[in-house]
């Protein structure tokens, strides 16, 4: 089927070659049949322009929609993934890994002292400082089913499905050694005068008794022992 | 005769039609969950309009977003005013569109090809 009016337009032809049969007991028949017929073809094209049209604006939404959808996901500055889209894949994540029995880490990434490089240098830049961090946190999270997000203000998540203790700590030390790398000047920061980060790691094997959220403190935990031991460094809890 | 004046709601649009200058205005969106409802007193003040009309008359259609019944009204709308031109009426209909809305303007150009006599003016904005 090449059109989807076709069986419309077989009634078409079937009627013109009715008229071309000669068929009618009348003349007046066969006009008032004619004049049907017409009338049927314009309904038609009516009915086929409306379709089209509907099909142009169910498209057109269609696009809109994704487009929000995507907007929805994504934090504008860092065009990373935003706290809202963690929420859902943490939920998805932690599910599937009680169900396939594999563990689940998370590391949690905060830049130190940003607070005092804002004030320093200005919001603008304290963007574009935040931006560089978000660019090379993307190199260190390689896997396609790894998930990076913007957290907080300052703050990152790395969400790392079938990965233990071990797979967490070389992803946080690949992003510390990637940080320090960025060599971003930070005067007020005590720690070598540059921008760095402290990260929490932590990893478990889900299950159903355990509460979601436990995971995530953990690696809240292991970030706050890495700011108290010092800063630009990971702690695993 | 009085003229017509419909305000607009979130699936309707907003309806001014007015006797005395022949400027008929329909202007929003529409997708009302019954479009024969909402459409007809606008139908019948329109035929009751042109019955008694023999000045200049002039459609202004802006219309954002409409639905396929809406779609049905508005060819209604057109071949009827198609018809009254053929009869001598001075009709024009302006369908108005922002310029970057690609579906709006290719609409307006599916309601004008299958009209015979009215005059139909695609204008961007």
């Amino acid at each position: 089927m090449d059109n989807i009016f076709s069986r419309e337009e077989q009634i078409i032809s079937r009627a013109e070659a009715l008229l071309g049969t000669n068929s009618f007991q009348s003349a007046k028949d066969a006009s008032n049949y004619r004049v049907l017929l017409d009338e049927y073809k314009i309904l038609l094209r009516q009915m086929m322009k409306i379709v089209k049209m509907a099909d142009k604006t169910q498209l057109d939404l269609k696009i809109v929609s994704e487009k929000l959808n995507r907007l929805s996901h994504i934090d504008v500055l860092t065009g990373l993934y935003n706290r809202r889209y963690f929420n859902e894949a943490y939920v998805k994540e932690w599910n599937s890994a009680v169900r396939s029995q594999k563990e689940l880490a998370i590391i949690m990434i905060d830049i130190d002292y940003f607070k005092k490089y804002n004030d320093t240098y200005g919001h603008l830049q304290g963007d574009e400082c935040l931006k560089a961090v978000a660019d090379v946190i993307k190199k260190a999270v390689k896997r396609p089913r790894d998930l990076l997000a913007r957290f907080g203000g300052e703050e990152f998540v790395v969400l790392l499905p079938e990965t233990g203790l071990e797979g967490a700590v070389s992803v946080a030390q690949d992003v510390l050694f990637l940080v320090n790398g960025l060599d971003i000047e930070h005067a007020a920061s005590p720690l070598q005068k540059k921008v760095t980060v402290s990260l929490g790691v932590a990893a478990t094997l889900p299950q159903n008794n355990l509460a979601k959220e436990e995971l995530i403190n953990n690696s809240d935990k292991a970030l706050y022992l890495a700011k108290s031991s010092g800063r630009n460094c990971y702690k695993e809890y | 005769m009085q003229n017509l004046l419909i305000e607009k709601t979130n699936s309707t649009p907003y309806i001014n039609f007015n006797a005395v200058s022949g400027v008929l205005q329909i202007k929003g969106e529409s997708f009302p969950e019954n479009a024969a409802k909402f459409y007809n007193p606008v139908m019948e003040w329109l035929r009751e309009y042109l019955d008694c009309t023999s000045e200049q008359t002039t459609l202004d259609f802006e219309i954002v977003y409409f639905n396929s019944s809406t779609s049905k009204i508005f060819m209604t709308i057109f071949d009827v005013l198609d018809e009254e031109v053929k009869n001598g009426k001075k009709i024009v209909v302006n369908w108005r569109c922002d310029g970057e809305n690609e579906t709006a303007i290719e609409c307006g150009e599916e309601f004008e090809e299958d009209l015979r006599y009215l005059p139909f003016n695609i204008i961007l904005f």
